[in-house]
């Protein structure tokens, strides 16, 4: 019984996750906030092997497309990970969300 | 079990030579998808070896059988950890400048100045005690369309790279 409830406590505890900040930024927030757009991307990270961080790079190429022809002013970069299995697993997870006005 | 030493050896080889990313901070900066001006990506890159001194020092440590030497390791990572206090991102790098062209690099890939989008990353490579300290700078250079239908033809979409290691420059 008591090995059963240790096991289980166990594995709660490997999949409840532990998330961090590593970074966050703002740029300058426009008058008009009506038209809120966000993109995500992320990516998961299993034994600390990461061998590139492209995941990045389609996060301006979202933007863009969720706001074509527009402009996307204060744009809040939240830079996060999660760590699962006491670290073993990290789940990298970088948002940008900001204000779409079209002329 | 010599062949599986062999393979062992071999498996250490290809880890300690296979370097890690490590993504240290990311910033997305303003976009302007103006429909008059065609977006042209770019991406220009900085990099410095880094020195990790601790890792260095174990090592050392490791690889003397005497204990005096020992302490003597322990006591210069104890010197050098006095110098390197207070937040950073990766491991310490000889020149702090290496980054600081970066603006001038963005003026001469876009002449024009208007750029949008940009992305900027500072990650690291990894590898055993030393590794690449990189600054990375990603966006569109925004050209009015007639200009940008000559560029397309010259350059046929693909995006432009640049990158600057120990100021060297060389465009992959």
């Amino acid at each position: 019984m008591l090995h059963r409830i240790i096991s289980q406590g166990m594995v709660v505890l490997g999949l409840v996750s532990c998330v961090h900040v590593q970074s966050v930024s703002l740029t300058q927030i426009p008058e008009k906030r009506t038209n809120k757009v966000t993109a995500t991307t992320e990516k998961w990270i299993f034994f600390a092997a990461n061998f590139d961080n492209d995941f990045v790079d389609k996060i301006s190429e979202d933007l863009r497309e969720k706001c074509s022809g527009g402009k996307v002013q204060g744009i809040l970069t939240k830079d996060e990970y999660a760590n699962y299995f006491i670290g073993l697993v990290v789940k990298r997870r970088i948002t940008a969300s900001g204000y779409c006005s079209k002329a | 079990m010599n062949s599986c030493l062999k393979f062992f050896n071999l498996l250490i080889v290809l880890v300690a030579v296979n370097s890690c990313a490590v993504l240290h901070k990311t910033q997305v900066g303003d976009l302007n998808d103006d429909p008059k001006f065609a977006l042209r990506p770019f991406e220009l890159k900085v990099s410095e070896t880094g020195v990790d001194f601790e890792e260095a020092g174990k090592v050392a440590k490791a690889l003397s059988r005497s204990k005096t030497a020992q302490k003597d390791i322990d006591g210069v990572m104890g010197i050098i950890q006095l110098f390197q206090q207070g937040p950073r991102t990766g491991v310490p790098v000889f020149s702090e400048s290496y980054a600081q062209n970066i603006v001038n690099d963005l003026y001469k890939e876009c002449p024009s100045g208007r750029v949008t989008g940009l992305v900027s990353i500072r990650e690291m490579r990894k590898y055993p005690v030393i590794s690449g300290e990189i600054v990375k700078i990603k966006g569109y250079c925004m050209l009015p369309r007639d200009s940008a239908q000559k560029s397309n033809s010259e350059s046929n979409g693909s995006p432009k790279t640049k990158s600057k290691s120990n100021s060297k420059k060389e465009t992959i």
